[in-house]
């Protein structure tokens, strides 16, 4: 049954028509048209599809859009603030940490997540909490620089 | 392809547009696979753009009265070899060809290639491959002997790119088809019962993730040029991952003297054989 869905994605608020079986995935594609989030196993083993809730990495393949009623959602489009790409995003292109390119955007809400809660993660926390974002090309060496170089541009520079 | 064109027409790479494959508007090829693209899909695109540059170099050459063959492009110009300031852009041959702006001109070349058939005594032929992918892994790890657990502490892949035309690129995809490959050799399995894919999942076929990482790892890209590849360039798509699981064996034959012939080299498999070479040494007295 189709029923309306209120919450804000991207800063910014949304009401929509959904249906109770439609997942995140599925309203953040194919109704709000945003292409940076990918699925990739559908059963939530991969990490491609991750986005923030209220700033936690959640699988929003296996989510129903439901339950971001009233919650805060943040996908990569929502990240570049005045037409700047935000610090993560510029690790990751200084690093050259992305191959393909398809698990780019999960891995990037991870990292965000992740150096929200911990600013100055040991190598096996990183290791840890990205273990949940898989990367076929393996490019996963660069990853874990491109965090290393956010988390340096995060403590010297103002922005987050 | 990209840097390809761009080096063949003396252009920017930026200036460079790739359209996706397309069937409306892309020519035939068969597949990305066998690491072929960068060697048969960038012949055909250089010797595309070098058609392209051939007859800007007519218009050029008749313009400044010089032969075809002195001139040069680059820098998005045309000019006669040893003295660059007899030149046009490459915007000015457009027009001179052309005599109006907004004009094209398409290159068209097909990379056909060829094998000679094995002998089917020897196994032999002359040429039964475009290019080989010399690769070479190395591997230090050890083995616990009371979980049969494998930890990788060292890991270095190498490969031949012929000319690496991205060496960044070549660096990223050796490292990661030996990685994706450690994963093949260590633990990827497709379990099969009557004929049904029993793990046809991510959730239970489990993939290298950050922590099947080694502690220390490298890629070393080794340029050989090759004869026939664009500006010397070759696949390098699948090279780090050749000698992976040869190299995993032998540094687990060398840290505990057992020999596993089967791939993934998985702790259950290590522990049985381990055991079946103690029982070896040590018969049981009880049972004889």
């Amino acid at each position: 049954m189709k029923r309306e869905l209120a919450f804000r994605i991207n800063g910014r608020s949304a009401q929509l028509q959904v249906e109770d079986a439609d997942t995140l995935l599925e309203v953040l594609r194919d109704q709000l048209k945003l292409w940076s989030v990918r699925e990739g196993c559908g059963v939530g083993a991969c990490g491609t599809c991750t986005v923030l809730m209220d700033g936690k990495p959640v699988s929003s393949c296996l989510l129903l859009a439901r339950r971001a009623e009233g919650r805060e959602i943040l996908t990569v489009e929502g990240l570049s603030a005045d037409g700047q790409l935000h610090v993560i995003q510029e690790a990751f292109i200084e690093e050259r940490a992305l191959q393909c390119g398809y698990c780019t955007p999960g891995f990037i809400l991870s990292v965000k997540a992740l150096l929200d809660e911990n600013p100055a993660p040991t190598d096996d926390e990183v290791r840890e909490f990205l273990s949940g974002n898989l990367c076929r090309c393996a490019g996963y060496g660069d990853i874990i620089r491109a965090v290393r170089a956010a988390q340096a541009k995060r403590h010297h520079g103002t922005r987050v | 392809m990209a840097q390809i064109v761009a080096e063949e027409l003396g252009v920017g790479f930026e200036q460079v547009h790739i359209v996706q494959p397309d069937t409306d508007i892309t020519p035939y090829d068969t597949i990305t696979a066998g690491s072929r693209s960068t060697y048969h899909m960038g012949n055909a695109v250089r010797m595309a753009a070098a058609k392209i540059k051939a007859e800007l170099a007519a218009v050029v050459a008749a313009k400044l009265e010089v032969n075809p063959e002195d001139l040069v492009a680059r820098d998005r110009r045309i000019f006669v070899r040893g003295s660059p300031d007899r030149s046009m852009t490459i915007g000015q041959a457009f027009l001179a060809r052309f005599g109006s702006l907004g004009t094209t001109l398409t290159g068209e070349a097909i990379c056909q290639t060829t094998a000679l058939p094995m002998d089917p005594e020897t196994g032999q032929s002359e040429k039964c491959t475009e290019y080989w992918f010399p690769s070479a892994t190395a591997v230090e790890l050890e083995v616990d002997k009371e979980t049969g657990q494998v930890s990788i502490l060292k890991f270095f892949a190498v490969g031949d790119a012929g000319t690496a035309i991205n060496p960044k690129h070549c660096e990223q995809q050796l490292l990661g088809s030996a990685i994706t490959h450690l994963g093949l050799t260590l633990f990827e399995e497709m379990v099969f019962e009557e004929g049904r894919l029993l793990n046809g999942s991510l959730l239970d076929y489990q993939i290298a993730s950050v922590k099947d990482m080694p502690e220390e790892f490298r890629s070393v890209v080794v340029q050989v040029p090759h004869e026939s590849g664009p500006f010397g360039a070759k696949g390098v798509g699948e090279t780090g991952a050749l000698t992976v699981s040869a190299a995993v064996a032998n540094a687990i034959e060398d840290a505990v003297g057992i020999r596993i012939r089967e791939l993934p080299i998985t702790p259950e498999k290590i522990l049985r054989q381990l055991s079946a070479a103690r029982r070896e040494k040590e018969p049981d007295t009880r049972s004889s």
